[in-house]
């Protein structure tokens, strides 16, 4: 097989060479010479055994493959919250048709889609478009039974020999549908007529049967005109026979994470083949080049960016200078380190190779990398991170190095993240940089778990997924998913053969497979997508099989993955089921029964808001609105990890009721808010409660704040000095107040620093700064935002006392500015007096009024204190 | 005569005891006693179970097929200390036999290297670039130069601990020129981080000149530092439309305080792109 491989190769070479070959190759192949003689550095003399095959002298000049390229320019480094934001686009997931129509998800559409049946598809009778009942609990045990003996038997057969078969010539290839036709046609001989869930199982005990259904899922996910364009060049036909000819390259392509784009990550691995003369028989450039070609196919990077990419790694391995974790990953594992993004930036082969020179470390050393950084808003020139004259004077002493240019310059959030990420990736380490609130953090793999560094929040937004889901839950499944290796291999052979027979119209017997195929790894989150994809083309008004599929995700995934099981029902099962229970009370069940499953938050704190807003959505009258949010609001508010988020969706959501009718919404406003205090008055004060109690008004409070709504700020604050009294510090604050009362006293006051899960539980504080006694509220001034306080009502100003935790540095100027409406401001044009911890602003001569104060400062400066006293006095307005 | 003899003596058995003692030290906190006060010790820090490139580089260390290399290093107290990833008890064991309770001092960046700490513990340098740690002959020229230059600052050290006013800040500042060895104790100045930028922002071009170069004259800077407070005033001469003339005069200083340090390369680059571009050159 080598040998045959090797003169396939030389053979490719030999028509290049001879002008046989149509894919020009030159100046792209000799550009690559170029970069690897570039990237090639420094620590080659420590040992004699290297391998410069990538660097032949005497390889003649070869141009590159053309592929259409729909890359978009690469994200600017500085984004370093991209993706916390976007909008979840669903994972094309397996889902092109042989003749090259999308049949599950368009692009971004996150819809379910079905199987497109093939025109000449019989109808069989007792088969076609008939939706079994769903098996019983007892049939399903008896399915992952035998589902886990497939699983076995393809454990067992790891140390054998690979079976090769090597019946479809390159020539062969060249026509793909006939390939297809035929190898169909013989699955479908061997399956019979009407087959079963045993037929089937039994059918793919044997390898050559497995490699049969591994070639009709590569016509079927590549699409077949697509992979006819991929096999009329020749090396694109040679590449696709020596996959198909081997069931372990089969697998290992088909079977290590999404295949979105497969047509064209096979034009990319035969670019790789032709370009680089990379050997695809040895098995770790083999595996590079396959995980470089898919994800830069199926992220949509550029040809150019991959070959780069694919030479770094290759060269890099060769020599010796990636981590030995690199040796033995598994495939999906690779993807992640191969299709690392920023291909211009940190992901570029020159700031990689730098990293992976100048920063060797062990594995548990990327988590701490993040610190080799000085961590500077503005450079020593002053000039903003977000400028581009920050690393303006260094980029040419650096060669453009951006990993070594901000090492010598510095950076903020972003900058020490990719910084740790990208040193482990360039040393061929899974890692990967997310996004969270206002700051930006990272995840390398350590060992066989996700470990997170440099993260201030609980909301991540991975940088780096597979399903485009950017939660971190799902980066756990996914790796809990791919680690159960052949459990889940055999559970996409079976989500295959089910997606083969549904579009062969063999309904009855796709079912049982895509049955079976969750069942036996209830992790896999592409086949749960195309089992319900099915069941919305087949069975769009089964009350009972949706009822059904929602206990099974509830049950099964939910078990483990609260987070993933609510994204699936919310997203995928609510809007099929909930119009088939129009029933209220019956609809809170099914509800209810999801967080009777799923008590706390699971294996991550995660974001409810999307499962109670698909919740809320059935709701079409107030009324109904009303009587959900008391039904699940008191459901959660005795739950501690939810109670806070609760309470925070319910004022968010009641906040967006409105309509035509101003009473009615003024009525549901206030029967809310009376439901509101009502609930939180039934908050346990006991000992054992009173952390849930505080976490959970803290966060309620913090939203309060965010939405500016100083009524339920302040019944939140009210009822926590109520609840949890020891909470609230007793300061005896000695100071000279000002004429008229404290009108702050019954307001609301916000900061601009962005709060942690830590700080946010503490918000009921910030209602404290308020108040006679004194709280707590973290400060900083950064140009416009400070601390800003909304006042009940418009008021002639006094004056405003700030009380500090820590002595007041004088060395920027402070402004207090007033407002009537919280957008036009105006400066009061008042120095403070400041003594040791004490601001004081005497507004009694400058005839000052307005509804909103706040506090600035000049320039900006990380501050690390709070304030503890914030009076603004004066008289309200009639 | 006697008294003589007698010191004379003392002064020989100490040499004789001081060059017994150096070379491979079993352990860091006997390495560091060894060390007392004056002495450097070496540490070779690699990547044991996790990286090829360690592994070479302990071999082509440890393999005394160096000599010149190994004559040096034996002239020195120095401690092998093999770095796991993810040990087992076994690798943890060894570990902690080397170390104590002793943690890797902060300043390593990569391995493999060879940092140099004082017997304090205090992190001073490291030979850790991969342009450094290219070869067995890279490291021997950059660690003899390390060696040198910790020696050198120490002797200035000292000297300054025993002088007082104006010579005592001269010999301060020439131990703080010696820009491969962090010096023991010294607070590091950051205009980013200590104020000064924010403090510029509200002066004029002549104030800022004038606080830039009292700062200077009134504190001991390393020559990083020094071309770090030029960068901060450049850059507010810049954002402030500063004749390009003075832009070019500071940038000009800025460079030469070093100019192979990155801050030296900063300037370069600001000359570039702020001055010769603005004048068309």
């Amino acid at each position: 097989m080598t040998s045959n491989l090797f003169k396939m190769m030389v053979a490719v070479v030999a028509a290049v060479a001879l002008g046989f070959v149509s894919y020009p190759l030159g100046e792209i192949f000799t550009k690559l010479l170029r970069r690897d003689a570039a990237t090639a550095t420094t620590q080659d003399n420590w040992s004699d055994e290297r391998d410069h095959r990538l660097v032949p002298d005497n390889t003649p000049p070869q141009e590159p493959i053309t592929i259409s390229d729909n890359s978009t320019d690469d994200s600017s480094a500085d984004d370093w919250q991209k993706g916390f934001d976007d909008s979840d686009v669903a994972d094309a997931g397996d889902a092109t048709e042989p003749d090259g129509t999308s049949f599950m998800f368009a692009d971004g559409d996150p819809a379910l889609v079905g199987i497109t049946e093939e025109k000449d598809a019989p109808e069989v009778a007792g088969q076609t478009n008939v939706v079994p009942e769903a098996p019983s609990a007892v049939q399903r045990g008896t399915m992952a039974t035998s589902g886990s003996k497939l699983a076995g038997l393809l454990e067992k057969s790891k140390d054998s020999t690979p079976y090769t078969n090597k019946e479809f010539s390159a020539e062969a290839w060249t026509s793909p549908s006939q390939i297809y036709s035929n190898v169909s046609k013989r699955v479908l001989n061997k399956l019979g007529e009407k087959p079963t869930l045993e037929d089937v199982l039994s059918f793919l005990s044997t390898p050559e049967n497995r490699r049969d259904i591994a070639i009709i899922s590569l016509c079927r996910k590549a699409g077949l005109s697509q992979l006819a364009e991929v096999t009329s060049h020749p090396m694109g036909a040679n590449v696709v026979a020596s996959l198909a000819s081997n069931l372990q390259w089969l697998t290992d392509t088909l079977y290590s994470g999404p295949t979105d784009s497969l047509a064209k990550g096979l034009k990319y691995l035969s670019s790789i083949c032709a370009n680089t003369g990379a050997d695809i028989n040895d098995p770790v450039t083999r595996r590079i080049a396959i995980t470089t070609a898919t994800e830069f196919a199926r992220e949509g990077w550029s040809e150019k960016d991959m070959l780069e990419r694919f030479s770094y790694y290759d060269s890099s391995y060769r020599e010796g200078k990636l981590n030995n974790i690199f040796d033995t990953l598994d495939y999906w594992e690779t993807r992640i380190v191969t299709g690392n993004n920023e291909c211009s930036t940190w992901g570029s082969p020159r700031s990689l190779a730098w990293q992976r020179d100048n920063v060797r470390l062990p594995v548990e050393g990327y988590l701490n990398a993040c610190t080799q950084l000085v961590y500077r808003l503005r450079n020593v020139a002053g000039d903003s991170v977000f400028s581009q004259e920050y690393l303006a004077p260094i980029r040419a002493a650096t060669n453009d190095t951006t990993a070594l240019a901000y090492r010598e310059i510095g950076g903020v959030c972003g900058a020490c993240s990719h910084y740790g990420a990208y040193g482990a990736l360039a040393a061929g380490i899974p890692a990967m940089t997310m996004g969270e609130p206002g700051h930006c953090a990272y995840a390398v793999r350590v060992g066989n778990e996700w470990k997170k560094s440099y993260s201030i929040y609980w909301q991540h937004s991975m940088h780096k997924t597979f399903w485009g889901l950017h939660d971190w839950e799902f980066l756990t499944l996914t790796q809990d998913l791919y680690s159960d290796k052949y459990t889940t291999q055999a559970s996409d052979l079976l989500s295959d053969v089910a997606s083969f027979l549904a579009a062969r119209r063999l309904t009855r017997a796709a079912f049982d497979c895509f049955d079976a195929a969750v069942q036996l790894q209830p992790r896999n989150w592409p086949s749960w997508l195309a089992f319900a994809g099915f069941l919305k083309q087949k069975a769009p008004t089964d009350k009972k099989r949706w009822v059904d599929l929602l206990d099974r995700i509830t049950d099964t995934i939910g078990d483990k993955y609260h987070n993933v099981a609510a994204t699936f029902e919310a997203r995928y099962i609510y809007p099929q089921v909930l119009p088939l229970v129009p029933n209220l009370s019956e609809r809170n069940k099914l509800f209810a029964d999801f967080f009777k499953k799923c008590e706390d938050f699971g294996t991550t704190h995660w974001d409810i808001n999307p499962l109670l807003d698909a919740q809320f959505e059935g709701c079409k009258t107030n009324e109904d609105r009303l009587k959900f949010m008391r039904t699940v609001l008191s459901t959660l508010i005795s739950k501690k990890d939810y109670s806070g988020a609760a309470l925070a969706w319910g004022m968010n959501a009641a906040s967006k009721v409105g309509g035509d009718n101003t009473d009615e919404t003024e009525k549901f406003q206030q029967d809310f808010s009376r439901l509101l205090t009502s609930l939180m008055s039934r908050m346990g004060s006991g000992k054992k409660d009173a952390e849930a109690t505080w976490a959970g008004l803290g966060e309620a409070i913090f939203t309060a704040g965010q939405n500016g709504d100083t009524n339920t700020f302040q019944a939140i604050g009210k009822i926590a000095l109520n609840k949890c009294k020891a909470k609230f510090p007793k300061y005896k604050f000695k100071f000279r107040g000002f004429p008229g009362k404290v009108v702050s006293a019954t307001g609301l006051i916000t900061t601009a620093v962005t709060l942690d899960e830590g700080g946010i539980k503490q918000s009921c504080l910030h209602w404290g700064v308020l108040q006679k006694n004194g709280g707590s509220i973290p400060f900083k001034f950064e140009g416009k935002n400070g601390i800003k306080v909304k006042l009940d009502k418009a008021s002639a100003l006094t004056g405003l006392v700030a009380l500090f935790e820590c002595p007041i540095v004088k060395d920027r100027p402070f402004h207090l500015e007033v407002s009537d409406d919280g957008q036009n401001w105006v400066d009061t044009q008042v120095d403070p007096e400041i003594t040791d911890k004490i601001m004081r602003f005497d507004l009694k001569k400058s005839d000052t009024s307005g509804r909103f104060v706040r506090l600035l400062r000049e320039g900006d400066k990380w501050e690390n204190s709070n304030i503890l006293g914030f009076y603004v006095y004066g008289k309200p307005q009639k | 005569m006697i008294q003589r003899f007698f010191s004379l003596l003392i002064s020989l058995l100490l040499l004789l005891g001081t060059a017994a003692r150096a070379g491979l030290t079993r352990s860091y906190p006997e390495a560091l006693k060894k060390a007392g006060h004056d002495k450097p010790v070496i540490l070779f820090c690699y990547g044991a179970n996790f990286d090829k490139v360690g592994k070479a580089a302990y071999d082509a260390i440890m393999s005394n097929k160096n000599r010149e290399f190994m004559r040096i290093l034996n002239k020195e107290i120095y401690v092998v200390i093999p770095v796991y990833q993810l040990p087992n008890e076994k690798e943890q064991a060894e570990f902690k036999r080397i170390m104590g309770k002793h943690r890797l001092p902060d300043g390593i960046w990569s391995y493999p290297c060879f940092a140099i700490v004082d017997g304090q513990g205090n992190f001073r340098g490291a030979v850790q670039s991969a342009t450094q740690m290219e070869n067995p002959q890279t490291v021997q020229e950059a660690l003899t130069k390390l060696l040198s230059d910790f020696n050198k600052q120490q002797k200035l050290l000292a000297q300054a601990s025993h002088a007082s006013g104006a010579n005592k800040e001269r010999l301060m500042r020439e131990a703080l020129s010696v820009t491969s060895i962090k010096p023991p104790d010294h607070e590091s100045f950051d205009p980013a981080n200590n104020g000064m930028v924010q403090k510029l922002q509200l002066m004029s071009i002549v104030e800022a000149n004038r606080y830039i170069r009292g700062t200077l004259a009134s504190g001991t800077f390393t020559p990083t530092e020094r071309q770090m407070i030029m960068a901060a005033y450049a850059g507010h001469l810049r954002r402030n439309s500063a004749p390009v003339d003075l832009l070019r005069a500071v940038y000009t200083e800025m460079r030469n305080i070093d100019p192979s340090s990155s801050y030296g390369a900063y300037a370069e680059g600001a000359l570039e792109i702020w001055v010769d571009a603005v004048e068309g050159k």
